[in-house]
């Protein structure tokens, strides 16, 4: 057997709780060779970081404990040292180094990004201090951040989340490691910026010959970057195989489910998203069979048996954990309404914002002066037809949240108008608003958060039912929550619980069900699925296309990811720090973008297709979305833009009309 | 940070400002004349006019107000009928006494503390852990005065190992002060021990489940480094905001201890004006304390801005 620069062979890491044995990593096996790029892929909690952690016995022992398997590292089997062990500490940061995915929060407050670095170098080459210094801003310049000379004694609060990721990434590479761990390190990143932070990591693997392992919940991630791929679920690798054999020869039912449960920025949207049903299994309770069979639609009686099916192999990198090949998978459920629902859409607009401003002052010193006006929208104008769908997207700090707690009024206008259904309403009065309280409803991001955590599950649905007197009867209010509840998918019977007794996906379900209850007209999704895990996601995305037919409701639908905004949305509204860039049909936008923001934006995002990924051209740009308080002039995107010239830098380009509706706002078209 | 400064600078007048005026009104709360509430009613009329024209208090409010302060400002704290001397040399005498107790105990208290503390942390679940634990606890619920007496019977009066009263400073006579601060300092400082370490050991706690302890970790330092270089700097910044609190309750409570213990303190002075109605002493005092504790308070702040990077960068 050929040696490989580490391989893991069946490794189980279990952690000792209160509600049983979670069996976190069961019989996990993989390798990864030098200078290869390795993806692995999986739900939160199927068990990635805790196979990479269990490697270097970074696992919080106890209750977590190493029950098995090996690690062999450079020849030595490494999981047999002492989790304080000297041989141990020689590898972390050594041998195998790590970066997390909250740059925010991975890097110590109180140290300089010198010391920092500059530790590790001292420790593992056995640098003088002088000596680590100057290897310290060799290492900032190589992750792209300049002037390391004065910078490397800054704290890590002076720099922006994705300069702390490059930080991070200097301080990984720091003592020349044979491999590099990415655990989601550009998760928590805008689009933009995740695409430099990944295009950094690989042009400096490349060129240190180091391996690099991507753990990632994105598959469009590793379809981008990685050599090979391992497909986790549960604890299990599930699939294993080259970019190409994942993506184009997919074996294993549950990389299936996974790869049509997600948008393509590509795709045709006839296309109905294919949800994985159910939730993935409570670790504590895993048995010894498919871990995938309570969701997967092909089980046969053959997999409930309580073996682990073995792996098939398919080619010598390629394998699946499934009792089936493909060509022999039957689908045991019926495929029920596959077709998307027919909405109409009228030229009649619900709701129409006219030079729409929102400042917020910021005040400095001890008088509390206002010395500036943070300007988080910016003459935003455009329309809302009555039974469309129009997806906002843009990155962080773009005003998308600002907007839609605008357009709630939870925020006062500062400037421009708010005609919702023929009526202004940016300036009525708190208690003229309560009808349009009625017809607007909102969804948030975080299912937990928005949701009180003492109130049942029923009352919560039910309330804005009494608070509108929706309901004649007690009779009819019972009836109108349970149809709520199975409107949403959600069994009445649950009625009783609180918030914390469902899963993410189930109480984004109850959060969309309690905005339905008051019979609102136009619904406000801001981030709806951000929160929730790939599989679930689209079973969120489908409920909300359904009941937007069923009901006729109208969408404003906000997310940072363009691909399901593209997906779900008849029409796009793209922002960039306050101001609307570009609207564009959804057809359009990826066809024909016409704001050089946009296109960046477009070929940031990774397609889960290898070979789609290799034959695109992108437009890359530098930098990362400053903040609004230096609010650049003209045009806010001129620092960033490829195209810009000396009159983007003082003059704000208006929106132009480009026919078809599509709309942008650049001097250059 | 220079901003912060001024900032707190300013605060720190303002406070004082406002603390004067509290311990200016105490005359004034007092029912009766004051005077005759501190001289006693039988003194001659002519003795009581004299002094009732010598404390300014036959002019308007806030003329005395200004003239009391002013007067304070430029050093002249006024006469104290009680010690008959001036108030400057009553105080002149007590308050480095106070000054060296509270600052020595404070001293103990946060040494001590973040001892227990970063060690009961670091061996969390440990048998030394559950130990110290249950004596913070203790500590923290034991009166002071409780603790003095225990003490004082047993190594004082007992075994006869330490004297039960008098202060002498070190640079007089460095064994005897040893041997007679012992007892006060412990009783002043084991309720700020039990605190500082059940603070600190939180605060550690909190800190190693932080996800840059984890970075750390992965690359490769010792143990023994995470403890001291990354997680002991983060957990301290919250514990430095209490110093500020410790001395206050060390200045207070040096009211107790100094009586207990028969020391010559500005505690003693207070109590000893407050029972004999010496209200000008109590004022002066008063004010004395209060501003020696805001400008330890500002010290602190000063310090825990300079700290913490995060405030100092503003
Ligand atoms: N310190 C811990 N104590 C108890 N259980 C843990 C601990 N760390 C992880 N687990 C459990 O181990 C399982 C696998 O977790 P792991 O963090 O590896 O998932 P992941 O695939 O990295 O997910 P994510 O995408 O959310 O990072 C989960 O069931 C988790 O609850
Ligand atoms: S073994 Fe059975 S349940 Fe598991 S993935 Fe294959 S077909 Fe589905
Ligand atoms: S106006 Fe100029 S800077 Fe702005 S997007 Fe167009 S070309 Fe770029
Ligand atoms: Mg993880």
């Amino acid at each position: 057997m050929s040696e490989h620069l580490l391989e893991i062979k069946h490794l189980r890491t279990v952690f000792r709780m209160r509600e049983g044995l979670v069996r976190a990593v069961d019989d996990a096996s993989l390798h990864v060779d030098e200078g290869e790029v390795i993806g692995i892929v999986g739900e939160s909690g199927s068990g990635k970081s805790v196979t990479m952690m269990s490697v270097l016995k970074l696992i919080a022992m106890p209750p977590g404990e190493i029950v098995g398997g090996e690690a062999v590292f450079q020849g030595e089997n490494i999981l047999s040292y002492g989790t304080k062990s000297s041989e141990i500490r020689r590898v972390r940061g050594g041998g195998i180094s790590m970066i997390f995915q909250e740059p925010m929060t991975s890097l110590n407050p109180v140290l300089t990004v010198g010391q920092q670095i500059g530790e590790s170098v001292m420790l593992h080459l056995g640098y003088s201090k002088a000596k680590a210094r100057e290897r310290a801003i060799e290492l900032l310049r190589l992750v792209g951040i300049p002037d390391g000379e004065s910078r490397i004694n800054y704290y890590p609060t002076q720099f922006s989340g994705g300069m702390r990721q490059r930080i991070m990434i200097a301080m990984a590479m720091a003592s020349n490691p044979k491999i590099l761990i990415a655990d989601e390190a550009t998760t928590a990143l805008d689009v933009t910026t995740q695409e430099q932070i990944l295009e950094l990591l690989r042009e400096i693997v490349k060129k240190t010959n180091t391996a690099l392992i991507i753990i990632t919940h994105n598959l469009s991630i590793v379809a981008r970057y990685a050599q090979r791929i391992y497909v986790m679920y549960a604890g299990n690798i599930v699939e294993r195989g080259t970019s190409e054999e994942i993506f184009c020869e997919t074996s294993h039912p549950y990389t299936m489910g996974l790869l049509k449960a997600i948008p393509r920025l590509d795709s045709d949207k006839s296309r109905r998203l294919v949800a994985i049903d159910g939730l993935p299994p409570n670790p504590a309770k895993k048995t010894g069979r498919c871990p995938f069979s309570e969701r997967c639609p092909y089980a046969s009686d053959r997999c409930s048996e309580d073996v682990m099916p073995p792996y098939i192999e398919y080619s010598p990198t390629h394998a699946s954990a499934c009792w089936f090949r493909p060509g022999e998978l039957k689908s045991t459920r019926s495929d029920a309404a596959e077709g998307v629902l027919s909405k109409t859409v009228s030229s009649e607009a619900i709701l129409e914002l006219k030079n729409v401003r929102k400042y917020f002052p910021v005040f400095k010193g001890v008088t509390r002066r206002k010395i500036a006006d943070v300007r988080a929208l910016d003459d935003v104008s455009f329309s809302i037809y009555k039974g469309e769908t129009l997806g906002l997207v843009g990155e962080s700090g773009c005003g998308k949240t600002t907007l839609a707690k605008t357009i709630l009024r939870l925020y006062d206008v500062t400037g421009g108008s708010i005609i919702f259904n023929g009526r202004d309403i940016s300036r009525l009065p708190e208690r003229r608003l309560r009808d349009v309280r009625r017809e607007v409803q909102f969804i948030f991001q975080d299912p937990f958060g928005s949701l009180d955590p003492r109130q049942s599950a029923g009352s919560i649905v039910g309330e804005a039912i009494k608070a509108h007197g929706l309901a004649k009867t007690p009779e009819e209010y019972t009836r109108k929550v349970d149809e709520l509840f199975r409107a949403v998918g959600l069994d009445p019977a649950l009625k009783d619980r609180v918030p914390h007794e469902f899963s993410g996906g189930q109480r984004q379900r109850l959060s969309i069900a309690s905005a339905l209850s008051s019979e609102p007209s136009f619904v406000i999704c801001d981030e709806p699925i951000s929160a929730l895990d790939v599989s679930i996601q689209a079973q969120i995305i489908n409920l909300l296309i359904d009941l937007q037919a069923k009901r006729g409701l109208t969408y404003l639908f906000i997310a940072h990811d363009l691909s399901v905004v593209r997906h779900i949305s008849d029409r796009i509204v793209v922002m960039y720090l306050g101001r609307v860039v570009e609207i564009s049909p959804w057809n359009e936008l990826y066809e024909r973008p016409l704001h050089p923001y946009t296109q960046a934006l477009l070929s940031a995002i990774p397609i889960p297709d290898p070979v789609v990924e290799k034959g695109r051209v992108r437009t890359r740009i530098e930098g990362e979305v400053p903040s609004l308080i230096n609010r650049p002039d003209g045009c806010v995107f001129h620092p960033r833009c490829p195209y810009a010239t000396e009159r983007c830098r003082h003059s704000a380009p208006p929106l132009q009309d480009y026919g078809n509706g599509h709309q942008a706002a650049c001097h250059k078209i | 940070m220079a901003k912060y400064i001024i900032n707190r600078l300013l605060q720190t007048v303002v406070i004082l400002l406002i603390i004067s005026v509290i311990a200016f009104s105490l005359i004034h709360l007092v029912p009766g004349d004051p005077v005759y509430a501190m001289l006693g009613s039988e003194i001659p009329r002519e003795y009581h006019d004299q002094v009732f024209h010598t404390m300014g208090l036959d002019k308007p409010l806030i003329e005395q107000y200004f003239f009391w302060l002013g007067n304070i400002l430029k050093g002249d704290l006024g006469y104290s009928y009680y010690f008959r001397q001036s108030v400057a040399e009553v105080v002149a005498n007590r308050l480095p006494t106070t000054l060296y107790l509270g600052i020595v105990s404070a001293v103990f208290s946060v040494i001590l503390g973040i001892f227990f503390g970063i060690v009961t942390a670091v061996r969390r679940g440990s048998k030394t852990d559950s130990v110290i634990t249950v004596l913070a606890n203790i500590g923290i619920a034991m009166p002071t005065f409780w603790l003095a007496v225990i003490l004082i019977l047993i190594f004082g009066l007992n075994l006869k190992w330490l004297p039960v009263h008098g202060f002498t400073l070190p640079w007089v006579n460095l064994g005897l002060s040893v041997r007679q601060t012992i007892m006060p300092v412990i009783c002043m400082s084991v309720g700020g021990i039990a605190i500082y370490a059940r603070q600190t050991r939180s605060s550690m706690l909190e800190v190693i489940r932080q996800d840059y302890i984890r970075t750390a970790r992965s690359k490769g330092l010792k143990e023994s480094r995470i403890i001291y270089g990354h997680a002991v700097k983060n957990a301290l910044i919250p514990i430095l905001t209490l110093i500020g609190l410790t001395l206050r309750n060390s200045f207070g409570g040096s009211a107790i201890i100094e009586t207990i213990f028969n020391i010559t303190g500005l505690g003693q002075v207070m109590v000893m004006s407050l029972n004999n109605r010496d209200y000008t002493t109590l004022q002066t005092s008063l004010l004395l304390l209060a501003t020696v504790t805001c400008i330890c308070n500002l010290l602190v702040d000063i310090a825990y801005a300079y700290a913490d990077p995060r405030i100092r960068l503003e």
